[in-house]
C-alpha cells in the first residue's frame, strides 16, 4: 500500500525554440487519483507527463509536497523521479530476459526484503510466467508492455505516468491492461496516462482532461479550465 | 621460399621449446599492452559517454579532435613523449625514459582516441530511453551509467579489442620509449625489428607467429561478438 | 544486471594484476643499475652479452644497453638520459668532450672496417692499394654503393674517406639508407652492391648473404672505440660512480683480455685497445 501523498503542480510553463508548449497549467494529484488526458498529437501531453515525473525541465513552475511550502521544480526534481515514474511509449527492454529486466528492477528497490519471492508473484501477477526466460526484446508490443508495468509494481512509485500506453496493443491485451492498472488504483497508486483512445479507460473511474493551446481543460459538459487547486478539487467532488 | 618454410619451421621449434629469451619478450608486450588498456578504458568511457550524452560548448570540437588523434602515427606519439620524458625534457626528472612505464604511457595515448571514438559511437548508437529507464526504475547515476554500458557492451568490447590490437603490435612508440632493452623493455614489435635487422629471420617470424596468433584470436572474437550485437533474433 | 559479486571478483583481479604490474614495472634501484648507450653494430656483434654479465658478476652493477646511431648515443649522453656512451666516432667524441657533455674518456678496443660488395666485384677494387684508390674505383665506375646515411661512426668514417677523395658523393649509384649496419648489408646484397661495414657485423652476416669482402687493411679503416662518462656536472642524477667502475673494469686486464678473445663465426674480432 501507498503512504498518502499529494503533489501539487502549480503554473507549469514550457517552450521549445520560443514556441510555447504549456502554459501556466496547474495539477493536484493523490492517492488513487486517475487522470485521462487527452489531446493532438504534438499538443505537449508527452512534455507534461514528463515534467510531472521529474525528467523534464519546465521553463518555470512552482511544486508542492504533501502540504509543504512551494519550491521550484529544480529543487524537488530529486524526490519527484523518486516517487514518480514515466513510462515510455515503447517501453524499453533492458537486454535479458524477462527476469531479469524484473530482477533489475527488484535489486533497486530497497523495501522488497525477499526479492526473489517478489519477482515470482509480480510475474504471476502480470501473467509472464511462461514469458520468464524469453529475452525480453523479442517479445511482442502487449507483453513488453506487460513487462514494463510489471517493473512498474516492482517499482511501486506513488505516482505513474503512461504515456500513450494502448499504442500497441490488441483488444486482448488491454484488458489485460486495464486490470493492472486498476491494481495500482486500488493500493494507492496515482496514475496520470495520455491516450488518443480515452473510451478504452472508462472503467477506470478517471478524470477526463484534454489539452489544448498549451492549457489543460476539464472535460466535463462544459470544458472548464483547471486554473487552481481550489476550484479544481471542487470539481472533483472532494 | 626455402629461407621462408625454414624460418617458419625454426619459429616453431623455438617458440614450443620454450625458449625462456622469447616468452619474456612475448611477457613483457602483454604486461605493458594489458596495462597500457587498463588504464586508458575507464577515462575513454567516460569521456566517451560525456560527449555523447551531454550538451555542452565545444562539444563537436571535442570529438573532431579525438577522431583527429586517431591516425597520429605511433612514431610521433614515441617522439613526443621522448622529448617530454627525456631528462631535458619537462618531466625529465620522473627518469621515466627507457622503462616499461614509459612504454605504456606511450600505449595508453595510442589507444584512449580509438577507445574513445569507438566507445562514442556505441553510445550515440544506443537508445536513449536505455538510460531513462534505468533512472526510472530507481537507479542512481552511477548504476544508470553501468547498466548503458552493459546494453552496449558489444560495442565497447569491439572497441577494446581494436584499441588493444593496435598497441599490442605497434614499434614506433615502444621502440623510442623504451629504447629496446634486453629483458627489460624488449617487447614483440621491437624485438621483431631487432632481430629482422640482424638478419635473424628465424627469430622475427617465431614473434611475428605470436602476433599472428594474437590477430586471429582478436579478429576471431570480434567477428563473434559483433554478430551477437546485431539485430536481434 | 551484473551481479555486484561479478563486480567485485573482476575488481580483485584488476587490483591484484595492476599492483603486481606496477611494483614490477616501479623504478629499478638506480644505485645498481648503468644505462650505457651505445651503437647498433657494437651491439650487435654481441660483445656485450658477452662482457656485461661478468661486469655485473664483479660488480653487482646491472648495465641497460641502448642501441642506437652513434648521433643518438652522443644526444642521449648530452640530454642525460644515459650514464656512459660507448661509440667509435673519435672526431664527435672529441667535440662531445669538448662541450663538457663527457668526462673520463678511455680507449676500449679497436677493430676495423672493410668493402664489401658482389663478388663479380664490377670495379674491380680488390687489388687496390689504398682505401682512397678503392672508392674512386667505385666512384668512377659508378657502381652501385650503400651509405649507411645516418650520422653513424661508421657512416662518419665513410664521410672522411670520401672527404679525402675531394668529392661529394652523389647520383643514383649512391644510396644513402638512414639505416643500421645489418640493414645496409642485407639492401648491398639485394642489389649487389658496395658498401663499407664494421668487421663485426660483417662477420655475423657473412653466412646470410652473397657478398664478399673485397678490401682491407688499410689504417685509414682504423676503427677505434671509446668509452665516455656522462659529465655527472651537467646532470647531477647520473650514475657517476657505477660508470667509472665500467670504464676501469673495461681497461682492466681482464677485461681488455676477454674483449680480446671474443669471437664471432670462429674469428677474433676486436683488438683491446686500452692504454
Amino acid at each position: 500500500m501507498i503512504d498518502s501523498f499529494q503533489f501539487g503542480y502549480r503554473d507549469i510553463c514550457k517552450q521549445y525554440r520560443h514556441k510555447p508548449v504549456l502554459t501556466d497549467i496547474s495539477f493536484t494529484i493523490g492517492n488513487s487519483d486517475c487522470f485521462i488526458i487527452t489531446g493532438e498529437n504534438g499538443a505537449g501531453k508527452t512534455t507534461l507527463l514528463r515534467i510531472l515525473a521529474g525528467i523534464e525541465r519546465p521553463d518555470n513552475a512552482s511544486i508542492t509536497i504533501n502540504q509543504a511550502p512551494a519550491k521550484s521544480w529544480r529543487s524537488c526534481r530529486a524526490r519527484l523521479s523518486q516517487s514518480a515514474m514515466y513510462l515510455h511509449q515503447q517501453p524499453y527492454m533492458l537486454s535479458g530476459s524477462v527476469r531479469r529486466n524484473l530482477e533489475y528492477t527488484a535489486r533497486l528497490n530497497a523495501a522488497i526484503i525477499d526479492k526473489p519471492a517478489a519477482v515470482d508473484q509480480i510475474m504471476h501477477w502480470a501473467g509472464l510466467e511462461l514469458l520468464a526466460t524469453q529475452n525480453a526484446v523479442s517479445l511482442s508490443g502487449g507483453q513488453q508492455q506487460r513487462v514494463a508495468l510489471a517493473r512498474a509494481r516492482l517499482r511501486d512509485p506513488q505516482l505513474l505516468l503512461l504515456d500513450e500506453p494502448t499504442a500497441n496493443l490488441d483488444t486482448d491485451g488491454r484488458g489485460r491492461t486495464l486490470l493492472m492498472l486498476q491494481a495500482f488504483l486500488d493500493s494507492g497508486t496515482a496514475i496520470v496516462i495520455s491516450t488518443h483512445d480515452p473510451d478504452i479507460f472508462q472503467d477506470l473511474q478517471a478524470q477526463a482532461l484534454h489539452l489544448e493551446d498549451q492549457t489543460l481543460f476539464n472535460k466535463k459538459a462544459a470544458p472548464s479550465k483547471v486554473s487552481d487547486i481550489a476550484s479544481y478539487q471542487k470539481s472533483r467532488g472532494k | 621460399m626455402d629461407v621462408l618454410i625454414a624460418s617458419t619451421l625454426e619459429a616453431f621449434r623455438l617458440l614450443f621449446s620454450g625458449n625462456a629469451e622469447i616468452w619474456e619478450i612475448i611477457g613483457i608486450s602483454f604486461r605493458v599492452s594489458t596495462l597500457a588498456i587498463l588504464l586508458a578504458i575507464p577515462p575513454a568511457l567516460i569521456i566517451a559517454f560525456v560527449l555523447a550524452y551531454g550538451n555542452f560548448f565545444g562539444r563537436r570540437f571535442l570529438i573532431s579532435l579525438f577522431n583527429t588523434f586517431l591516425s597520429i602515427p605511433a612514431v610521433v606519439i614515441g617522439l613526443t613523449l621522448f622529448i617530454v620524458l627525456s631528462r631535458q625534457g619537462p618531466m625529465g626528472d620522473l627518469g621515466l625514459l627507457f622503462t616499461q612505464t614509459a612504454m605504456m604511457m606511450g600505449q595508453f595515448i595510442l589507444c584512449l582516441p580509438i577507445l574513445i571514438a569507438m566507445a562514442h559511437t556505441s553510445f550515440q548508437a544506443a537508445d536513449r530511453r536505455a538510460w531513462e529507464t534505468a533512472r526510472t526504475l530507481g537507479a542512481n547515476r552511477f548504476y544508470a551509467f553501468v547498466t548503458v554500458l552493459y546494453e552496449i557492451r558489444f560495442g565497447l568490447l569491439a572497441a577494446m579489442l581494436a584499441a588493444y590490437g593496435r598497441i599490442i603490435s605497434e614499434v614506433g612508440a615502444s621502440m623510442m620509449l623504451g629504447g629496446n632493452i634486453a629483458h627489460y623493455t624488449r617487447n614483440i614489435p621491437t624485438a621483431i625489428a631487432l632481430e629482422t635487422s640482424k638478419g635473424n629471420f628465424a627469430e622475427g617470424i617465431a614473434l611475428g607467429v605470436v602476433l599472428l596468433f594474437l590477430a586471429f584470436v582478436l579478429n576471431g572474437l570480434l567477428h563473434h561478438v559483433q554478430g551477437k550485437g546485431s539485430i536481434h533474433p | 544486471m551484473f551481479p555486484t559479486r561479478h563486480f567485485i571478483r573482476i575488481g580483485l583481479l584488476v587490483s591484484i594484476y595492476l599492483a603486481y604490474s606496477i611494483s614490477a614495472i616501479a623504478g629499478n634501484d638506480t644505485a645498481s643499475l648503468l644505462r650505457l648507450a651505445t651503437t647498433t653494430s657494437t651491439a650487435n656483434s654481441g660483445l656485450m652479452e658477452y662482457l656485461l654479465p661478468e661486469f655485473t658478476r664483479d660488480t653487482a652493477i646491472e648495465v641497460q644497453i641502448i642501441a642506437v646511431g652513434t648521433g643518438k648515443a652522443l644526444r642521449l649522453g648530452r640530454d642525460g638520459d644515459v650514464d656512459a656512451v660507448l661509440v667509435h666516432a673519435k672526431k664527435a667524441e672529441q667535440a662531445f668532450i669538448d662541450a663538457g657533455f663527457g668526462v673520463d674518456r678511455a680507449d676500449v678496443m679497436y677493430n676495423d672496417f672493410v668493402l664489401i660488395g658482389s663478388p663479380d666485384d664490377p670495379a674491380h677494387i680488390s687489388g687496390s692499394q689504398t682505401v682512397i684508390e678503392a672508392l674512386e674505383k667505385v666512384r668512377d665506375t659508378k657502381s652501385a654503393f650503400i651509405s649507411r646515411g645516418d650520422d653513424s661512426g661508421t657512416h662518419k668514417k665513410e664521410m672522411s674517406l670520401w672527404q679525402k677523395t675531394n668529392y661529394s658523393p652523389q647520383g643514383d649509384w649512391y644510396k644513402s639508407v638512414g639505416q643500421g649496419m645489418g640493414k645496409v648489408i642485407q639492401i648491398a646484397n639485394e642489389l649487389g652492391a658496395y658498401t663499407m661495414t664494421d668487421r663485426g657485423t660483417w662477420l655475423a652476416y657473412q653466412s646470410k648473404s652473397n657478398l664478399a669482402l673485397l678490401y682491407q687493411g688499410d689504417p685509414a679503416l682504423f676503427n677505434p672505440y671509446g668509452i665516455i662518462a656522462v659529465n655527472p656536472k651537467r646532470h647531477a642524477h647520473v650514475n657517476y660512480e657505477g660508470t667509472k667502475s665500467l670504464i676501469s673494469w673495461l681497461t682492466s686486464s681482464k677485461g681488455q683480455r676477454m674483449i680480446g678473445e671474443f669471437m664471432v663465426n670462429g674469428e677474433k674480432l676486436f683488438v683491446p685497445g686500452a692504454r
